[in-house]
């Protein structure tokens, strides 16, 4: 086992090296904007900025600057912003090395508290304060991961000499008890409304794939009893020598038989139930996809449908309305 | 015949004639569906007299009027599922066009395709809203106080409705493969049609998709509309006017517009569910249908092989009508070929003339061209 590592002194190390990058990669974006006029502090200001980033900035074959406006440096027209990107520069190495070395700064006093942990320099505190939250969100999605990766534990009990039959039931089982609960895991925030309706439309899809592929499977039962009794029959009539010279008698002989297997699969409950259970995963599927739909359309200031359905709704009562007063302005309803 | 018992010689002689022949067939076929093809649907000549929303009044003019004809002009009110075209599919087997010949002045309803500002319509608004309109059309058109009117499945059981609501409108009423009596389990529809929840699907779709149905209605024979239609269709996918027919019929089952999705909840709670029409209990527009005030004489036709709307959901409706004069026709056939079969269409059309004739007063006119003016 590997020895569990300290997380303030790994979040530490974690914060120097992200303020390390972070403080080059901004000293990094002086160049594009250089030195303007030709006061010795503009050009102090460029060498720093050069420096720190270790480029120079790219210029023609008359020396001007080839990254932008602010190349033209000589040019008087643009001298005023020039003289204020000097600045600019100057104020922002100056920052910079301000940010960095409060970060790097020395460590405060031990604690003078017998027991009270010493309080150390400030990206240790830093790392103090964020270290118990990222531990926390680090504990979670590890058990979450850990739970995605025995997603198929519930497979045990399922038999796969009949795979054609089970591997449904296991996929129904492990997204009811692995997936589907992330998906119903409350959301949290300004945004949970939009995040719910997201989660549930991908949810209302995943259970009408399943309940196609379940009806699919059952559709697909006569078939298969219709090739085997087809072979029942076929022995039968070899061993009366009434064996049908003709291939298509063949085909016809199969095709009573699968037509009488639909139709009795078509009257047992279980269909009826599977049928039932389709349309209302069909049902649930569009409403999940009408409220996503019109979660997006709202953002565009577009109607939703259950705007217009509100429109329709009055249009039609208003319509009627006005059919009920023109019946009765000619002559009680004898409109002939 | 070899010691397995099956000829096998003689089926692989057959299969390889039947393989050379094959291959001589889809040279043929490849030919007929890369070439021109003559599949429209819905040819014979009408013109739109009124038109409410999507839907429209459509009116077929006879082309002669022979002395004996019925002059009472004949409303034909379809299903809100598929479309009406279904009548007037190919020639020589038009049922539209066999009115026509006979002299009938012959209107129909094209309902559209309801879109979403639709769902909100209910039974109560086809019936006392557009039928009711588009029968105070013709009958402006006619100046006639009653006209005739068919319906046909769905668009039967409402045409039941509003003859029991306004009768005196309705001198004689045509039910065809009309469902009255859905408290049955001899059709499937019947049977899956008490697990759905309406309300559920309602509130998710609005109004309920065509493809929707039609995949439902496949479902009803798998074997047969999924499968061995179409190893027909390869069979003789070489003979042209075959191969017409069929894009005629393809056409049509697939041309599947939406249903409003406030009618679809209560067709299938009251009826398919609750099955209140039949008891006189069902309500529309706040009013009670009861089946007692159908005292215009009923002529009820139905398919012994209709496996959507099966005899035992149609016989009952004669029973429990308020009219004396009422005849049950059992056909031998199924849900569609009643309007499309060579065979039935030699007895349907001439049944339904015949007796109407035979109920015929004469006191209907030829129609008026502006309707607004009585």
């Amino acid at each position: 086992m590997p020895e569990p590592t300290d997380t303030s002194t790994m979040a530490s190390s974690l914060l120097d090296a992200w303020l390390k990058s972070t403080t080059d990669f901004w000293s990094g974006t002086v160049p594009p904007f250089p030195a303007a006029g030709s006061g010795k502090d503009q050009e102090a200001a460029r060498d720093t900025a050069t420096a720190s980033s270790g480029d120079q900035p790219s210029q023609d074959e008359n020396g001007r600057n080839k990254n932008g406006p602010a190349g033209n440096s000589r040019d008087s027209k643009t001298s005023g912003m020039a003289d204020g990107l000097s600045f600019w520069n100057t104020d922002w190495s100056s920052g910079a090395q301000a940010w960095q070395s409060i970060f790097s700064g020395p460590k405060l006093p031990d604690s003078p508290i017998p027991g009270f942990p010493e309080t150390g320099s400030f990206q240790e505190t830093l790392a103090k304060m964020t270290g118990p939250v990222f531990s926390a969100v680090n504990t979670m999605i590890g058990e979450w991961m850990q739970q995605s990766g025995t997603a198929g534990g519930g497979t045990g009990k399922f038999n796969f000499d009949s795979l054609d039959k089970d591997a449904l039931a296991i996929w129904k089982t492990i997204y009811d008890n692995a997936f589907r609960k992330f998906l119903k895991a409350p959301q949290l925030g300004l945004m949970r409304e939009h995040q719910e309706r997201v989660a549930r439309f991908f949810d209302r899809f995943t259970l009408l794939e399943t309940a196609l592929a379940e009806f699919l499977g059952v559709l697909s039962i006569p078939f298969k009893q219709s090739f085997d009794d087809f072979q029942k029959k076929l022995t039968e009539l070899a061993a009366t020598g009434k064996a049908p010279t003709e291939p298509n008698d063949y085909y016809k002989i199969w095709l009573r038989i699968l037509e009488g297997h639909y139709m009795t699969l078509f009257q047992s409950p279980g269909y009826i139930q599977t049928l039932a259970k389709t349309l209302a995963a069909s049902a649930a599927y569009t409403r999940a996809k009408k409220e996503l739909i019109s979660d997006v359309l709202g953002q565009w200031s577009i109607p939703s449908s259950n705007a217009m359905d509100a429109l329709y709704q009055e249009l039609h009562v208003l319509k009627k309305r006005m059919k009920q007063i023109e019946k009765q302005l000619t002559s009680n309803g004898d409109d002939r | 015949m070899d010691k397995t018992g099956f000829p096998v010689d003689l089926i692989l002689s057959k299969l390889a004639e039947n393989t050379i022949g094959a291959q001589s067939r889809v040279r043929q076929a490849s030919e007929i569906m890369t070439g021109p093809l003559e599949a429209e649907i819905a040819q014979t000549p009408y013109e739109i007299v009124h038109q409410e929303d999507r839907v429209k009044l459509k009116y077929y003019a006879p082309e002669k009027q022979p002395a004996d004809r019925v002059k009472t002009p004949l409303l034909i009110i379809y299903a809100l599922i598929n479309r009406e075209t279904m009548l007037d599919l190919q020639p020589g087997r038009s049922v539209t066009k066999s009115f026509l010949d006979r002299g009938m002045d012959v209107y129909m309803i094209d309902w559209g395709y309801p879109a979403e500002q639709d769902k909100f319509l209910t039974i109560d608004d086809h019936v006392n809203g557009y039928i009711d309109d588009m029968v105070n059309v013709i009958r402006r058109r006619h100046q006639a106080e009653q006209i005739n009117i068919m319906g046909i499945c769905m668009g039967g059981t409402m045409s039941v409705i509003y003859a029991a609501l306004h009768p005196d409108k309705v001198k004689n009423l045509i039910t065809t493969v009309t469902p009255s009596h859905f408290d049955t389990d001899k059709g499937l529809l019947h049977v899956w049609m008490k697990a759905v929840n309406a309300d559920d699907l309602v509130d998710a779709y609005g109004n309920i998709p065509g493809d929707f149905m039609n995949f439902g209605f496949l479902l009803l024979n798998p074997a047969r509309l999924m499968l061995d239609k179409y190893v027909g269709f390869m069979e003789h996918a070489d003979n042209k006017e075959f191969v017409e027919n069929f894009l005629r019929m393809e056409k049509w089952i697939f041309d599947s517009p939406d249903v409003p999705g406030e009618t679809f909840r209560q067709f299938i709670k009251d009826c398919y569910q609750g099955n209140l029409l039949i008891q006189n209990k069902m309500e529309v527009g706040g009013k009670r249908v009861d089946l007692k005030n159908i005292t215009m004489p009923v002529l009820n036709i139905y398919g012994k092989f209709d496996h959507l709307v099966p005899p035992e959901a149609c016989e009952k409706l004669t029973r429990q009508v308020g009219s004396e004069d009422t005849e049950d026709v059992c056909l031998e056939t199924g849900h569609i070929g009643i309007y499309v079969s060579s065979k039935t269409q030699k007895e349907f059309v001439p049944k339904i003339v015949k007796w109407l004739k035979e109920r015929e007063p004469d006191t209907a006119s030829a129609p008026t061209k502006n309707p607004d003016q009585p």
